[in-house]
Formats: C-alpha cells, sequence, structure tokens
C-alpha cells in the first residue's frame, strides 16, 4: 500500500526564497505557520526536511523516534549518514531529481540496533532548495501481514473445508478444502447464506447447534451430514469456533468440516462384517448341534440293544456272542467319546463355549472326582490318595469344566500306571502376581519320554507308552483339557520321567476370568 | 412297582429300545410316535409316567410338557425328557420347559431302567406348580 500523501509542512522559507503568496498581515502570517507547525511534529509519520546536498535541516518527533536520536544530533547532518538501510539512499535521491515524487519501502537500522520495516515518500523541491523525506514504520503491520499469509496458507492447503461466516449466517470465507468438498468456488458463494450447504433434513439443525454454541459449549466433532453443489449429501464431522471481536464480542463462527465418507463407509463395513461373522458362527453352532443329534441317535440304537442283548433279557448267550457284542459295546462306547470330544472341541474353537462362573470349593469338586476314579483305581489294584489343604479353597470359576480337566487327567493316570497310587493334590500359590490354585495330579505310572513331553496336547496323538502296553483313548482328552484350561484363563503343565511317573499340574487364576 | 409309561418317540428303532426295555423289568408301555398323539393318549389312560423326545414331528417336546402342565388333573404326572439334544445347556432348557428329568441318547440299557424309575417313585418335582391352576406363564419362565 503506498504511503498516503502526508500534509505538507509548513518550513521556513530559505534565505532569499521568493515569497509568491498572497501577502498577508503579520500576525496571519505567524499564525499559519504555528498552525502547519503543529501538524509537521504532530505526523505519525517520521518527516525530514532535507537541501540539495541531503543535509538535514528539519525533523519532526516521529523521525527522532525513527532515528532513535535527538533533534538536535539529526540536524546538520547529512541524510545518507543517517539512515541506514537496505538502499542506496543515493540511488533513491537521483531518482527524486526528476520531480516526481518517489515511493517505496525498505528495511533500516536505526541508532538503537532495531531493524524496521519502512515506507518511504521522497518529495523534492517541495520548496526551492528543500525536500522532504517522510518514512512510515510499517514493521508491526508487515508481521501482521505475515502471519494472516501464513494462516491463509495452512488453511488454504487444508483438506478440510474451513468456512467462516457472519452472525446471520453470510459466508466470509472459504477455502479450497471448502471448494472441493462442497462444489462451490469461494467466489461463487461468498455472500451468500452458508445454508445452502445444509439439507433440507438438517435445517433444524443449525439453530440447535447455534444455541448450543451460545451457551459456551464447544461444538467438536458433531457428526451429521451437508449438501454438496450436485445434491449429494456427505457425511462430515464439524468443528464450530467463535469469531470473537474485541468491542463486540461473537461477530461470527467459523465451521471446518471434514469429509467421513470413507470412515463410514469403513464402519459399515467393519458392522457387516460382524454380522457376517455372527451368522456365520450361529451356523455353525446349529451345524454343531444338528450333528450332534444325528450322530447320537444311531448310536443309540447300537448301544442301547448291545447292551440288551449283554444283559440278556431277550435269552441267554453263548460265550463267543457275549465276546463279540462287548467288542460291538467298546467300539461304539469309544466312538460316543469321540463325538462328545470332537463336539466340545469345535464348540471351544468356534467360541460357542458359554461359560458359567460360580464360586467353587476345590476341595468338594476334588472329592467328587476322586469317588469317580475309584472304582478304575482299585480295579487294577491301585491306590488313590488326596492331599488337600484343610482351609477351604474357593475360587470362582467354571465348575464343570474343571471337574471335566481334573476328570481327564486322574482318569489317565489311573489308564498309564500298573503299579503304586495316583495322587490329587491342591494347593495355593503366594509368590508374586495374582493367586492362583494349583491341582496336580501325579502317578507312579510309565513316564512319557522327553520328545513326547510336547506333542501331548496336540490332537489324536496317540503315544506309546513307555512300558509298551496299549491304552484306549480318543487322542483328544488333553487336547480338549488344555483348551478348557485356557478358557478358565489357567494352563496345564506336564513333568514326567520315563518309568518313574507323570506329574500333570492344573494351574487355574483364583478370581474371576 | 408296576407303571404304566407313555412313551413319545418318532424314531421306530428308539421307541422299540426304549419299549422293549421298560417291559423287560415289567412296566407296560404306552407307544406314541407324535406329540398331539402322545397327549391324546395320557388325556385317556393318565399314565403313571411320560418319557418324551424332544425333536417330534408336528408339536415338539417343549409343546408337549407345556400342554401336559396346562392339563387338569394329569399336570402332575411325571415327564423325563430322553434326547438327543446333549450340548451344553440342553438339560436346563428341557427342565426349564417343564420336564422333571432329563436322559440324554445314547441311554445306557444297563442304568436307564433304575433312573426312570427313581422318577415315579419321586412324582413331580418340588418346584411345580400348584395342582390346580398351572398357567403357560408360569411355565414360560
Amino acid at each position: 500500500m503506498p504511503l498516503q500523501q502526508t500534509a505538507v509542512p509548513a518550513v521556513r522559507a530559505a534565505p532569499g526564497a521568493e515569497d509568491t503568496r498572497t501577502p498577508l498581515t503579520e500576525n496571519a502570517l505567524r499564525e499559519s505557520e504555528r498552525h502547519l507547525r503543529a501538524i509537521f511534529d504532530g505526523a505519525h509519520d517520521a518527516l525530514s526536511v532535507l537541501d540539495d546536498r541531503r543535509v538535514i535541516v528539519d525533523v519532526n518527533p516521529s523521525a527522532c523516534r525513527l532515528f532513535a536520536r535527538s533533534k538536535p544530533d539529526l540536524l546538520g547532518q547529512r541524510c545518507d549518514d543517517v539512515l541506514a538501510c537496505d538502499r542506496d539512499f543515493g540511488d533513491l535521491w537521483s531518482e527524486g531529481q526528476s520531480g516526481e515524487s518517489v515511493e517505496g519501502g525498505f528495511r533500516m537500522v536505526s541508532t538503537d540496533g532495531v531493524v524496521r520495516d519502512v515506507e518511504y515518500s521522497l518529495r523534492p523541491h517541495i520548496l526551492h532548495g528543500r525536500h522532504l523525506l517522510a518514512l512510515r514504520d510499517v514493521t508491526e503491520r508487515k508481521q501482521i501481514e505475515a502471519t494472516q499469509r501464513r494462516l491463509a496458507a495452512i488453511v488454504e492447503s487444508s483438506d478440510d473445508a474451513i468456512v467462516s461466516h457472519s452472525l446471520d449466517g453470510t459466508v466470509e470465507s472459504w477455502n479450497a478444502g471448502a471448494t472441493h468438498l462442497y462444489g462451490y468456488e469461494a467466489s461463487e458463494v461468498i455472500g451468500r447464506p452458508i445454508a445452502l450447504t445444509v439439507p433440507v433434513e438438517r435445517m433444524a439443525e443449525i439453530d440447535l447447534l447455534w444455541a448450543r454454541f451460545e451457551r459456551g459449549e464447544h461444538v467438536q466433532h458433531y457428526e451429521t451430514v451437508r449438501l454438496r453443489r450436485d445434491g449429494t449429501r456427505i457425511p462430515v464431522s464439524l468443528t464450530v469456533s467463535a469469531i470473537q471481536d474485541e468491542a463486540s464480542g461473537i461477530i461470527g463462527a467459523s465451521t471446518i468440516a471434514r469429509d467421513i465418507t470413507e470412515r463410514k463407509q469403513f464402519e459399515r463395513a467393519v458392522q457387516e462384517k460382524n454380522l457376517d461373522l455372527e451368522r456365520a458362527n450361529l451356523a455353525k453352532d446349529r451345524f454343531l448341534a444338528g450333528m450332534s443329534h444325528e450322530l447320537r441317535t444311531p448310536l443309540n440304537a447300537v448301544i442301547g440293544f448291545t447292551g440288551t442283548l449283554l444283559m440278556r433279557l431277550p435269552g441267554p448267550l453263548t460265550n463267543e456272542q457275549e465276546r463279540q457284542l462287548k467288542t460291538i459295546q467298546v467300539g461304539a462306547r469309544h466312538l460316543l467319546s469321540l463325538i462328545n470330544e470332537i463336539l466340545d472341541v469345535a464348540k471351544i474353537e468356534s467360541g460357542a463355549v458359554d461359560l458359567k462362573l460360580e464360586e467353587t470349593s476345590c476341595q468338594e469338586l476334588l472329592q467328587e472326582v476322586s469317588a469317580s476314579i475309584r472304582p478304575l483305581a482299585e480295579a487294577k489294584g491301585l491306590r488313590l490318595d488326596s492331599s488337600l489343604p484343610d482351609r477351604p479353597v474357593v475360587i470362582r470359576t467354571d465348575r464343570r469344566a474343571v471337574r471335566q480337566i481334573v476328570t481327564n487327567l486322574a482318569g489317565n493316570a489311573v489308564k498309564f500306571t500298573e503299579r503304586g497310587s495316583v495322587l490329587v493334590g491342591l494347593e495355593t500359590t503366594n509368590g508374586d502376581g495374582p493367586p492362583r490354585v494349583r491341582i496336580r495330579v501325579t502317578d507312579t505310572g510309565a513316564g512319557i519320554a522327553e520328545e513326547d513331553l510336547t506333542k501331548l496336547f496336540r490332537p489324536f496323538t496317540r503315544l506309546h507308552a513307555a512300558d509298551g502296553i496299549p491304552r484306549e483313548g480318543t487322542g483328544l482328552g488333553l487336547h480338549l483339557s488344555q483348551k478348557l484350561a485356557h478358557l478358565l484363563g489357567g494352563k496345564i503343565e506336564v513333568k514326567s520321567e520315563p518309568e518313574r511317573g507323570s506329574e500333570f499340574t492344573l494351574e487355574l487364576p483364583q478370581e474371576d476370568v | 412297582m408296576n407303571a404304566r409309561i407313555v412313551v413319545i418317540e418318532d424314531n421306530e428303532t428308539n421307541l422299540d429300545l426304549m419299549s422293549f426295555l421298560l417291559r423287560a423289568f415289567g412296566h407296560e408301555t404306552l407307544e406314541a410316535r407324535s406329540g398331539e398323539e402322545g397327549l391324546a393318549l395320557i388325556a385317556r389312560e393318565a399314565p403313571d409316567l411320560l418319557l418324551c423326545d424332544l425333536d417330534l414331528p408336528g408339536i415338539d417336546g417343549y409343546e408337549v410338557i407345556q400342554r401336559l402342565r396346562a392339563l387338569r388333573g394329569l399336570d402332575r404326572t411325571p415327564a423325563i425328557a430322553v434326547t438327543a439334544y446333549a450340548m451344553a445347556g440342553d438339560r436346563e432348557r428341557a427342565l426349564r420347559a417343564g420336564y422333571d428329568g432329563y436322559i440324554p441318547k445314547p441311554i445306557f440299557p444297563e442304568t436307564f431302567v433304575q433312573q426312570v424309575e427313581g422318577f415315579i417313585a419321586a412324582g413331580r418335582r418340588p418346584s411345580s406348580a400348584p395342582t390346580n391352576r398351572p398357567t403357560m406363564a408360569q411355565r414360560g419362565d
């Protein structure tokens, strides 16, 4: 912005200069000179009067401030010596000698070392041999302009639509992001109502938002829908801030709108995916239930009628008939165990197992398991001992699952032990970390070779016992038990020494899973 | 203890198995192959016990027990679900529907009759609704 015309100062006429003015009375003349002097001294701009040799012959207080020197100090100095700037003052002076005013800007350093942005205007020959140099300090204005340019660049480069509008909803600014989002150019929309970006069905929302805004609430990430020029509706997230004026308070608002189409699509996709998964899981559950039902029905006839024959309900049996029927019975019961365990594993893997957590007395549970295993142990001539603490140990867990695991471990112990005993123990941990209980099943059986220990929990692992005696089993029991233990927030660990025996430990958290 | 037992089962083999077993132990069996037929049989014969499959053509075993529990004078008939629905939760579902007992298939003939006789001796479970006014609402919990 060029420097405005400065009031022509009244300077003392140079000696010998011809006075062309209308003669005035002495008094009026003095009055006029005082008047002009006051204007000269009161001017905001720094004014210096130079002679033909660029020597300063007069300065106003603004000039003293700009140069940071006193008036007596400045008078009689050549302007070139006083003015330290990034333009050559000689060049500037020469330009002015053609008689035209010269205007422009430069940076100068005043005596106090401060760098200032300055606009100058050199008006040569305001009087004979007198030239006026007017300087205006625009440092602050330049800084504000630079800040504004920076902010404008940020706003302009944002992907978000940033729009400001006045209190009555008239659009005042519109960035490139807004053009991209709404489809209007800034020139088309500035001065028009912001409501043209709001779909009819959302009009009521403007008043609502405004009311929240006036209550001083921060409107942030408000999810709604806005209207493009082509009529399409875009999901957006709005953040609204007040535009304040020192004098009159809120004078408008700026709205940042972010296009959340992609996020919404993503959310919908995730939702649909979840629904699909739910449906798939439900279908799997139904399939498992159906399979369970369909496999059991024919097995009922096999196990049932084999049983009635062996009970001799229809009539007597020969020894060979009995032997063969027993083979069918064992096979059928094995098949039933397989079906049960495969379904259990499938249910755990599809996440269809609902744990029923309840206060469970470990002692009671272990006594129940021992009671059910005892006949098997005694039939083999084994001792079944238990070592349970006197203090009741109660944990919150799924009783049925724990019973299933311990029954499996104790059953295996009896199965793989030919001589000696099976011991069921219980202890609680007092070390670091959350309290846990350990249920230990120790046997004096065949033991497991070290290389087999890692395979133990895999499905359908049928290890050859170290004593070479083949045993019945589905190959799923330990696999299932470990899965159940994990489900309960615990684990099963094993230690074994061939020919000395094995120790299986079920560790469970005392608190909820 | 000779009891009269209605058996509702649509699978001929399984019906045959249960009937044979029960008769072998001296009980009288009355056979039905659908829920509707079974309920008619109960209404006519007022048996000592009902054994009922859950997966039936027409009304299923859950519906059978609801209707039985609404039959004035017969609502206290002990009833056992004998079913191949043997996944976790199936027992609870059957008991909630109004059955007094639940025996999963396959049945074990060595213990089956003993189990069944236990229910005849015990009669209706103690938590049952009052004799004269059982309602659907009380059953449908």
